[in-house]
């Protein structure tokens, strides 16, 4: 039996493309633009990236849903990002002076606190708590804060554009734009910023923390200011993914999505301008390409169900996430387009 | 300038704290919603302090519940569809599930009216079995399933606190390790058919099995890494690539659906004075108590527990003295996979063997090891016992779901306030 035979190469293709320049794709990016200023530049341990996609989505739900300042989708979107400021500034005040992985272990604690907080059952009436926003009722309804930016202000006209694989339609078109022109933005933005006396300040950071200090640079402060920017870039990742899935549930901001992010941007390359979107691309591709691979080895039988079943496969993809980390810390952790100078580890 | 920026962080700290517990004091449940409830009774007699499990047609938890005085338990419910209902226990001496009956469920909900659900006990003999016990009884029987969470914790902790000492490593696979033990004993348990006396060996079988873990993990992994001059902070995201690997594999391996031990299904209570708890749970807490008291005798009074000590102090000062470091360590890993295997085993046995075992214990494990101070034994032991402890007794006055808040909470603090943990010393401080 000939596995080529077997094997639809325009579908692995297609499919693995899709995704990679899907509206996923672009919400990882984002949040790797995010913890790329961060890590990559300052230095930051940063484990709770989470923490801030759950406060820029549910923070703009809540405002939506609440009606609170009248109500509007850009006062809610407003509202997410100021949530992201407050958790920025609470994880940031006290926890920036403590040695890397103490930071790191605070991160990922603030990080599921807030989520558990969220999924309470006595927030019911205002996170939704374990079912999330907007309510079930109201999702079967078709009822969302999504639809004002995906249907309302939708440029696009009803129908379907492109084609094969990659044939998407205006609703997923048009957040899909959007997403990307975040991440442009972002990217834009932290170019500019490392071109600045600001980022020069931020990289001697990362370098020689003392150093800085000594030329009478105020280092905490600048580390503050790092973790906000990011923080809210990071926080627009998560506001985009509600646009996309049309609501808010804790089940999406579990401390695996923080990984995955690393993943991303670990693979692109810390400190690189083009890491987190290399990095987010590269990544969704080889993980739906080794989904869809699996998919119809097992489907056509070459891979005997004893060693895995076709609804195990989706669990396949956190195995890959798992052994690319590893991989690349080990062998790589320049990633693919950093500099290996820039791309130290040994954060303080 | 740094003493006034201190001041004003905790008292932002302080202020979102306040924020975000006020609606959870404010806020009553609303009375329309969809949920699924009912009565845990035998007869006319309502059994309180019984968990219930509810979870969806995916085995994602939807949540616990814990009876209340009247044996009512309520749990909210997003939606129609299928849902497993799971008697967790502790049932009370002399209750147990019916012949013929299940401690779980499927529920079908197809109309938007709450779902009510009974189990089905049975009481021997006809003299009544419970009157409903005075809240002192109920706490104090809280407190001690608290010391059985928290011996357990401190079991599971003690590895990661060893090999963090000797190596510098904060592995966030060690939860998967856990969550190994556990399952390998299902395994075990349920392919050589060892069950009910014989079951001990089960439980020696899965402590060697996670020592060859232990032993496997320095040996093919992190002891080469080390070598190569890699630092702590790359190894630990390593670390978190692993426990991926592991949970999925284990997810694979094992399945989604959570399973209990043959040996101890749920059973009824034996008491002793005013302490009423499934027989197991005095199993549970014996051989974790004189587990630890074996650990500390090896700590402190045999060759290598003394190694193990100089090298986590200081590893050239350990070396130069003639120590074996590398040596050392490996049976660090050895003993800390060990002794995770045997917590993960004994976590399995008071509720279910599921994937996620891991996954739910990891904060649990680093808030224990960062309140008790990272890289010393006994201060995991105390950590483990005291978060434990704390969790599992605040839920006679909280909600099931916000235990693990207490522990998270405990570490912030304890990170911020005294990085070095408890019996910690202030040098390791950054």
């Amino acid at each position: 039996m000939n596995l080529f035979a077997e094997i639809d190469v325009s579908k692995l293709f297609g499919l693995a493309l899709r995704t990679s320049i899907s509206v996923q794709a672009s919400t990882f990016a984002l949040a790797a633009v995010g913890l790329n200023l961060h890590y990559g530049y300052t230095g930051l341990l940063n484990f709770g990236v989470v923490a801030f996609m759950a406060a820029g989505a549910y923070g703009m739900a809540i405002f939506f849903t609440q009606g609170l300042l009248g109500g509007s989708i850009l006062i809610a979107i407003a509202g997410g990002l100021a949530f992201a400021v407050v958790i920025a500034l609470s994880i940031g005040l006290p926890s920036l002076r403590l040695r890397a992985d103490y930071l790191a272990l605070t991160t990922i604690a603030i990080a599921e606190v807030l989520r558990i907080s969220f999924r309470s059952q006595r927030l019911l009436d205002i996170t939704g708590g374990p079912f999330g926003l907007p309510s079930i009722e109201d999702r079967n309804a078709n009822v969302s804060f999504a639809d004002v930016i995906t249907v309302d202000w939708n440029p696009i006209g009803k129908g379907s554009y492109g084609g094969w694989f990659l044939e998407f339609d205006e609703k997923t078109l048009w957040v899909m734009i959007l997403g990307w022109s975040l991440v442009s933005l972002a990217t834009l933005l932290i170019w500019g910023l490392m071109r600045s006396p600001w980022g020069r300040v931020i990289k001697a950071i990362r370098e020689d923390e003392d150093a800085a200090r000594a030329l009478g640079k105020n280092v905490f402060s600048y580390k503050l200011q790092s973790l906000i920017i990011g923080g809210v870039i990071a926080s627009l990742a998560g506001i985009v993914r509600a646009f996309d899935m049309g609501f808010v549930e804790t089940q999406q901001f579990r401390p695996q999505t923080t990984f995955f992010i690393w993943t991303v941007l670990i693979l692109g390359g810390a400190a690189s301008i083009w890491g987190p979107i290399i990095g987010s691309m590269t990544f969704w591709f080889i993980i739906i390409f080794s989904e869809e691979l699996l998919r119809q080895m097992v489907d056509s039988g070459w891979i005997p169900e004893a060693i895995l079943q076709s609804n195990d496969i989706a669990s396949v993809r956190m195995i890959l996430m798992g052994i690319m980390l590893g991989v690349l810390m080990i062998w790589r952790p320049q990633g693919l387009v950093g500099k290996k100078e820039e791309a130290q580890i040994d954060v303080r | 300038m740094g003493k006034r920026l201190q001041v004003t962080s905790s008292f932002i700290f302080l202020v979102l704290g306040l924020l975000l517990c006020l609606p959870i004091v404010a806020n009553a449940q609303s009375d329309d919603e969809l949920t699924i409830r009912g009565t845990v009774r035998v007869g006319r007699d309502v059994i309180s302090d019984v968990q219930v499990l509810v979870t969806d047609a995916q085995n994602t938890e939807i949540g616990t519940a814990t009876t209340e005085e009247d044996g009512k338990w309520e749990i909210p419910i997003p939606g129609l569809g299928d849902y497993t209902v799971t008697l967790l226990g502790p049932l009370p001496e002399g209750v147990s599930i019916k012949e013929g009956a299940s401690d779980q469920f499927i529920v079908t909900v197809d109309e938007y009216r709450s779902k009510a659900v009974g189990f089905q006990l049975t009481g021997e003999d006809k003299k009544p079995i419970l009157e409903i016990r005075p809240t002192w009884e109920r706490l104090l029987n809280r407190m001690v399933s608290g010391l059985r969470v928290g011996l357990l914790v401190a079991l599971a902790s003690i590895g990661l606190s060893l090999i963090f000492g000797v190596t510098g490593l904060v592995n966030f696979a060690h939860s998967e390790m856990v969550a190994f033990g556990a399952v390998i004993a299902l395994l075990l348990e349920s392919t050589t058919g060892l069950t009910g006396a014989l079951f001990p060996i089960v439980i020696l079988l899965a402590v060697i099995a996670g020592g060859g873990l232990g032993y496997g993990l320095e040996k093919g992994i992190f002891g080469p890494l080390r070598r190569r001059k890699m630092t702590n902070i790359s190894l630990m995201v390593v670390s978190i690539g692993l426990a991926f690997l592991m949970r999925y594999l284990i997810l694979i391996y094992h399945g989604a659906e959570p399973e209990t031990f043959e040996s101890f299904r749920i059973q009824g209570g034996v008491s002793l004075g005013p302490i009423e708890l499934p027989a197991k749970d005095y199993f549970i807490i014996a051989i974790a108590f004189f587990t630890l008291l074996l650990v500390g005798i090896l700590l402190q009074r045999t060759k290598l527990g003394t190694s193990m000590r100089a090298v986590s102090d200081n590893p050239a000062l350990a070396e130069s003295s003639g120590i074996d470091v590398n040596r050392t360590i490996m049976w660090v890993w050895i003993l800390g996979s060990a002794l995770a295997s045997l917590g993960g085993t004994m976590i399995g046995l008071t509720q279910v063997v599921e994937w996620q075992m891991g996954e739910k214990i990891l904060l649990l494990i680093f808030a224990a090891v960062t309140l008790g101070g990272l890289g010393t034994a006994f201060g995991a032991m105390v950590g483990g016992l005291a978060i434990g402890f704390a969790s599992e007794t605040s839920t006679f006055w909280l909600d099931n779901d916000l235990k693990f808040l207490i522990a998270l909470a405990v570490m912030i603090v304890i990170l911020l306030v005294r990085p070095q943990g408890i019996l910690g010393v202030r040098e390791r401080m950054g």
